[in-house]
C-alpha cells in the first residue's frame, strides 16, 4: 500500500517558566492509505502533541514544533506556509477531538458548524453545504437530520455530539482521520457504536485513521497497527496481533497486564504498573521507563534504547529481551523472579515510607 | 420572549416605587430647606412660608408624597423650586437629549476604539502590540476627565484654535423627534473634544474587558476545532470567538450607557455644555427635591431598561440561555 503520511523525527517542545517540556521526542512512522493505526500511551506520553503537530495545532506559544518532516501526499506539512496548509486541514485530514461537550462551538447551529468547511473547502453554497450537511449526519446516524440542522449542541446528547464531530470531520471525504481519544469521554456503550461507525464509515469511505487512545481494548477492534508511546517516545510499533501476543517492550507488557480481563477469575487482582510517569522537563538520557521497569538493567539507567526490529513488523526499544513474559498472568507464580523481586522491593518501599509518616 | 419582557418590565414597577420611597425620604431629610435664602440673603420667614405653601411643602409628608406619585402617573414630574417658572419635565426635555447625544457618541467612540484594540491585543498576546495597547488602555483609564478635558481645551482650541473650547452646537428646539442633533457642522465641531474627553476613558475598559475575555474564548476546544476545520484565523476569531467572549462586555456596556447618557457632570461642566449633569448635582445642594427625584427616576428607568436589554442580549449571545 502506498504511504500516505510518513512522520520523520518529529519533536515537539513546549517553552514555559519553568523550563522547555519535552513532549515529543523525535517519533517517526508512516501510515498507509486507507490503514487504521492506533496510538496507545497515558497521559502526557505525547500522543496528541503528536498529532496536533502534524496539522500544526500546536497552541504557540509556548509550543513550537522544533525539528522533524511530515510528509502527505508529497508535501512536507512542516514547511508549508499557513495559507496551504489550511487548505490541507479540515479538507484532507480532519479531526476529532476527545471531549465533543467543549469540542463544538456552544453559540452556533450544528448545522452552521458543519456547513462552513464545506462553503470553504469544496466551494458550496449554502444550500449544497446543507443538503450535504444532511446527507452527513444521516451517515452518522443522527435521527431527524434535517429537523436537527438548526439545533445547538447543547441540545444533543455526549454520544450524539460526538457524531456530529464525526460528520463535521467527515464533511470534505478527508484521506486521513486524525482521532484523539474521540471514545474516552463517553460511557462505555456509546464508546462501542462510536468505534463501530468509524470503522463502516472507513471502510465506505476508504479513509486512514490515526485513532489516539489510552484503551488496548479498544484497539483490539479496529486497528491494524500499534504504536505505544511512553514520555515523547515510540517504545513499541507491531501489527496489532503480535502486540497481544508478543508485547516486546516491558511498559507494553504493563499495560496489557492491567486490563480487566472477563477469562480469568476475579480473585486476582489487576498488575498496576507502578510509579509514576518522568518529568518531562527533563531531556532524557537514559530509558525514560527505567525506574518503573520490572525488568530494568544497569545498561537501562546509562542509555536510551532505540527502535530495533524485534520481529516481522515489528519494533521495540528495550536493552532486555522479554519475549519469554506472560501477558495473561493468573498468579504471582507466572511472574519472574524479576518482577518479583521488583514488587517486593516496592511493597518494603512503601511501608518503610509509611512508617517514617506515622513516627 | 414578550411576556418575559413584559414580567420583567411589571417586575420594575415595584423597584421604581422604592427607589422614589427611597429618594423622597432621604431628601427631605437633608437639613435645610429649598427656600432658606436667595442668593447671599436669607429670605423673611414670612415669605418662605407663603413660597412653602404654594409648593404644598407644608402639608404632611405622605401627601406630599401621594401627590408626588399622582403627578408621576399623569407623567408631571412637578416645578422646580431653584429654576422659577420650569417644570421639571421641561428641564429634562431641554437638556437630557444633549446628555443623551454626548453620552452615545462617547460610547460609540469608546466601542470602535476599545473593542477592536481588545481584539488586536489578544491575539498578539505578550507581543510589544499587546504591552503597548495595555499601556495606552491603563493610560486612558487613570487619567482622569478633569484632567484630560481641560488638556485638551488647552492645546487644541487655546493653542492651535482649531476647535471651540466650549458650549453644545445644537439646542433642543433644532433636535429631530425631541433627541436626534441637525448633523451641522457647528454641532460636530462642538462635540468632538468632550466626546474624546468621556469616551476615552470608557474605550480603555472596552479593551481591557475585550482582551481578558477573548484570551479565555481563545484557550476553548471549540476555537481549536475551527482551527482543524482549516479556517482563516480571522473567520475563527470572528465566528467562533467573538459572540462567545462579548458577555462580560455587553454586561458592563448597559449600566454604563445609562450612567452616561444621563449625565456627566464634570464633562458637562468643563466644556459649558447645558446637559443634564449639572442639575444632577446642583439639586442636593439646592434643596430642588423635584429635581433630584425627577433626575434619579430618569435615570432608574434607564438602568432598569438598559438591564433589561443586557439580559436580552445574553440570549441572542448564547443560545443556552432561554427566557419564557
Amino acid at each position: 500500500m502506498a504511504k500516505l503520511l510518513e512522520v520523520k523525527n518529529l519533536k515537539t517542545q513546549f517553552f514555559t517558566q519553568d523550563g522547555v517540556v519535552h513532549a515529543v521526542n523525535g517519533i517517526s512512522y508512516t501510515v498507509d492509505a486507507g490503514e487504521t493505526v492506533a496510538i496507545v500511551g497515558e497521559s502526557g506520553s505525547g500522543k496528541s502533541v503528536g498529532v496536533m503537530s502534524l496539522i500544526r495545532l500546536i497552541p504557540s506559544p509556548p509550543g513550537k514544533i522544533v525539528d522533524g518532516e511530515v510528509w502527505f501526499d508529497g508535501q512536507d506539512l512542516l514547511k508549508l506556509n499557513e495559507d496551504e496548509l489550511r487548505h490541507i486541514r479540515g479538507n484532507r485530514i480532519a479531526m476529532i477531538f476527545q471531549d465533543p461537550m467543549t469540542s463544538l462551538n456552544p453559540v452556533l447551529t450544528i448545522g452552521r458548524q458543519i456547513t462552513e468547511a464545506l462553503e470553504l473547502h469544496l466551494n458550496m453554497n449554502r444550500d449544497q453545504a446543507r443538503k450535504r450537511a444532511v446527507k452527513l449526519m444521516e451517515m452518522v446516524g443522527i435521527p431527524g437530520a434535517e429537523a436537527r440542522l438548526d439545533d445547538y449542541p447543547h441540545q444533543f446528547s455526549g454520544g450524539m455530539r460526538q457524531r456530529v464531530m464525526i460528520a463535521m470531520g467527515l464533511s470534505c471525504d478527508p484521506q486521513l482521520l486524525i482521532a484523539d481519544e474521540p471514545t474516552t469521554a463517553l460511557d462505555v456503550t456509546i464508546q462501542a457504536q462510536i468505534v463501530d461507525l468509524v470503522n463502516r464509515l472507513k471502510e465506505e469511505l476508504g479513509m486512514a485513521v490515526i485513532w489516539i487512545t489510552h484503551d488496548l481494548g479498544v484497539v483490539a477492534g479496529m486497528a491494524e497497527r500499534v504504536i505505544v508511546m511512553y514520555s515523547g517516545f515510540i517504545v513499541e510499533e507491531s501489527l496489532v496481533d503480535d502486540l497481544y501476543a508478543n508485547p516486546r517492550h516491558p511498559y507494553t507488557l504493563g499495560l496489557l497486564r492491567s486490563i480487566p480481563r472477563l477469562d480469568i477469575g476475579r480473585q486476582k487482582r489487576l498488575i498496576p504498573i507502578d510509579g509514576l510517569p518522568p518529568d518531562l522537563l527533563e531531556a532524557p538520557t537514559s530509558c525514560p521507563f527505567a525506574p518503573r521497569c520490572d525488568f530494568a538493567i544497569e545498561k537501562c539507567t546509562q542509555e536510551n534504547p532505540s527502535l530495533e526490529s524485534v520481529g516481522p513488523d515489528h519494533v521495540a526499544a528495550c536493552w532486555v529481551d522479554i519475549s519469554g513474559a506472560k501477558v495473561n498472568v493468573a498468579s504471582d507464580a507466572d511472574l519472574t523472579e524479576a518482577e518479583l523481586r521488583s514488587r517486593e522491593d516496592a511493597a518494603v518501599a512503601v511501608s518503610s515510607k509509611q512508617e517514617g509518616e506515622g513516627a | 420572549m414578550t411576556a418575559y419582557i413584559i414580567r420583567r418590565l411589571l417586575y420594575a414597577i415595584p423597584v421604581l416605587f422604592c427607589i422614589i420611597l427611597v429618594t423622597f425620604l432621604l431628601a427631605r431629610s437633608l437639613p435645610g430647606g429649598p427656600f432658606d435664602r436667595a442668593g447671599d440673603k436669607t429670605l423673611p420667614e414670612s415669605i418662605r412660608q407663603n413660597l412653602e405653601a404654594k409648593y404644598g411643602l407644608d402639608d404632611p409628608a405622605y401627601i406630599q408624597f401621594a401627590n408626588y406619585l399622582g403627578g408621576i402617573v399623569r407623567g408631571d414630574l412637578g416645578p422646580s423650586y431653584s429654576y422659577r417658572g420650569r417644570s421639571v419635565n421641561q428641564i429634562i426635555k431641554e437638556s437630557f437629549p444633549i446628555s443623551l447625544q454626548l453620552g452615545i457618541l462617547s460610547i460609540l467612540l469608546a466601542v470602535i476604539i476599545g473593542i477592536p484594540a481588545g481584539i488586536i491585543a489578544a491575539l498578539k498576546q505578550n507581543t510589544w502590540i499587546d504591552y503597548s495597547s495595555s499601556f495606552v488602555a491603563i493610560l486612558g483609564v487613570s487619567i482622569p476627565n478633569i484632567v484630560l478635558g481641560p488638556l485638551l481645551i488647552y492645546v487644541v482650541s487655546v493653542q492651535f484654535g482649531w476647535l471651540p473650547a466650549a458650549r453644545w452646537g445644537a439646542n433642543y428646539k433644532q433636535f429631530y423627534f425631541g433627541w436626534i442633533p441637525p448633523m451641522t457642522k457647528d454641532f460636530w465641531i462642538h462635540a468632538i473634544l468632550p466626546v474624546i474627553t468621556l469616551g476615552t476613558a470608557f474605550s480603555a475598559t472596552f479593551a481591557r474587558l475585550t482582551r481578558a475575555s477573548l484570551l479565555q474564548t481563545i484557550r476553548e476546544d471549540y476555537i481549536r476545532t475551527a482551527r482543524a476545520k482549516g479556517l482563516t484565523e480571522y473567520g475563527v476569531i470572528m465566528r467562533h470567538a467573538m459572540k462567545n467572549s462579548m458577555i462580560p462586555v455587553v454586561t458592563v456596556f448597559g449600566p454604563l450607557l445609562i450612567g452616561v447618557v444621563t449625565g456627566s457632570f464634570v464633562v458637562e461642566r468643563i466644556f459649558g455644555i447645558p446637559g443634564m449633569g449639572e442639575f444632577f448635582v446642583t439639586s442636593i445642594t439646592n434643596r430642588d427635591y423635584p429635581i433630584v427625584l425627577g433626575t434619579t427616576l430618569l435615570y432608574s428607568v434607564g438602568l432598569v431598561l438598559a438591564n433589561i436589554g443586557v439580559d436580552l442580549a445574553y440570549a441572542w449571545l448564547d443560545p443556552r440561555i432561554r427566557y419564557d
